[in-house]
């Protein structure tokens, strides 16, 4: 754990800790406490510029860089890998401008910034998981305009959105939604969930952790306070479902229960299946060399 | 008055502190461990909190109960404006005072109901109470998001008229505001605009 005096330390350093400056913290932190007071809506923040292109998870990272602390361990992940360009990245730049501890381990992270997944294991009350967001607006495939989006979320009209569900069975046979699948918080707003995979939405529902939505190119905060309903649409008669990985398993680990990446080898045409939650996946294949060793 | 207060990590500390409150209300913090703004401060665990929420850009509103000074104190160090108590972003007041200025304060709008006060109210003391033990006379029994089942609070110093005027205002979800109630041992308690509070009186 770092000293907070070793951080105090650093006096050359030609930026604040964290980066930002603390009135735009200031700005953040009020807007990160009305998102949780009010599950599922988004809040309009001024997104800062960062020495990292907008869209690439500034949204995210502004989040994480108000709630960050010299105590705080953190972890990025990018579709659940610890290793990817974007994570590295901005796991680089986090550590840089604050000295915080690095960790691959969910859980012993209290601070987890992600793109497009949730982490296997499951997370605790001492947690926060920030999403990188880059379309924070649900209803934005029904309605191209903002002040409508916004009318239609004040009066909870969400009848063009349930029209365009129905139509993709119609024409699908299914709904063909794959990631970014729209939930209705708290009985109140239709959120989209930032483009996790079906399989993580049920994680979503009464929660132990604080979910926190960050979109940086949208200039939008929203939450998911621990203990809250979160249900996916679905009609009475079709209902939600994940995506099935039925006879598959991990190759790397041999976990049956995770969600799967496809990998095809293009020489062979041979496909294989890899835990896409890198870190849970090291965790099962150590274990499992102990137990034969 | 402020030099031991450290801006940077300790406003980081508070606030993860007030948002661990407001993400689940009824769980009570203590921001006492950071530094103080002065020995013998009134409302030091308040300012603590008011330094680390407040700044230029936002508008506060204050009763008259907590004096004049501490208006101006606010105002010096944390650069906000003050303001009508209709327009303001925080309102700050005392729990024991019957407060009818809270049925005035915004609430927001259907497009914007982040657009509404923050109430930040000083009371005695908050204890964290349990289902069986009742330990004071106006105990708030919680429901909602953040609350797993049901979560109890006891809170001193807070005139149960002042609950019924936050129903009232918050009777129109999502429009409503915020409560942060804070003690004089620094012990923070949150009711964000969700929470479903009912007041149990042995």
């Amino acid at each position: 754990m770092n000293d907070m005096n070793d951080v105090l330390k650093r006096k050359n350093r030609k930026y604040n800790f964290g980066f930002i400056d603390e009135n735009s913290k200031r700005e953040i932190r009020r807007k990160i406490l009305k998102a949780v007071a009010i599950p599922g809506y988004q809040v309009p923040f001024g997104s800062r510029e960062l020495p990292i292109a907008r869209g690439w998870g500034t949204g995210g990272l502004q989040i994480t860089l108000s709630l960050i602390g010299p105590d705080d361990i953190l972890k990025v992940i990018d579709q659940g890998c610890d290793f990817s360009v974007n994570a590295v990245n901005l796991k680089r730049f986090i550590q840089k401008t604050t000295g915080v501890e690095i960790t691959e381990d969910t859980l012993k992270a209290t601070i987890i910034q992600t793109r497009h997944r949730i982490p296997e294991e499951k997370m605790g009350e001492n947690q926060i998981l920030v999403f990188q967001v880059p379309y924070p607006e649900v209803l934005r495939t029904v309605e191209p305009s903002e002040a409508v989006t916004r009318e239609m979320h004040a009066e909870m009209n969400y009848s063009k959105l349930w029209v365009y569900l129905y139509e993709e069975i119609v024409k699908w046979g299914e709904i063909t939604i794959g990631a970014r699948y729209p939930v209705k918080v708290n009985g109140r707003y239709i959120m989209d969930p930032s483009p996790i995979p079906r399989w993580d939405v049920p994680k979503l529902h009464m929660a132990e952790t604080l979910y926190l939505f960050g979109a940086g190119r949208e200039k939008r905060i929203y939450a998911i306070p621990p203990y809250t309903r979160v249900e996916p649409l679905e009609f009475d008669d079709f209902k939600f479902n994940v995506e099935s990985f039925d006879g598959k398993a991990c190759s790397l680990c041999g976990s049956t229960d995770t969600f799967l990446d496809e990998i095809f080898n293009s020489e062979t045409g041979q496909k294989t299946y890899i835990c896409s939650d890198t870190s849970y996946c090291s965790k099962v294949s150590a274990r499992k060399k102990v137990s034969h060793e | 008055m402020l030099k031991d207060f450290e801006s940077c990590f300790n406003c980081q500390r508070i606030f993860r502190m007030v948002l661990d409150s407001m993400s689940r209300p009824g769980k009570i913090n203590n921001i006492n461990d950071f530094s103080g703004i002065k020995d013998g401060y009134q409302y030091d665990s308040m300012l603590k909190i008011l330094i680390t929420l407040l700044d230029n850009e936002v508008t506060f509103s204050m009763s008259a109960q907590m004096g004049e000074q501490f208006k101006k104190d606010v105002a010096e160090f944390t650069g906000s404006i003050i303001s009508e108590i209709q327009s303001a972003d925080f309102y700050i007041a005392r729990g024991n005072e019957l407060n009818h200025e809270i049925l005035r304060l915004k609430k927001g709008t259907l497009q914007f109901p982040d657009d509404s006060c923050t109430v930040i109210m000083a009371v005695d003391s908050i204890i964290r109470a349990v289902a069986e033990h009742s330990l004071s006379a106006s105990r708030l029994r919680l429901q909602g998001p953040g609350i797993k089942d049901y979560s109890f609070a006891a809170v001193e110093g807070l005139n149960l008229q002042n609950i019924d005027l936050i129903k009232q205002r918050n009777a129109e979800y999502p429009l409503g505001i915020d409560v942060i109630l804070i003690d004089d041992y620094g012990n923070v308690l949150c009711l964000p605009r969700t929470v479903k509070i009912e007041v149990e009186v042995d």
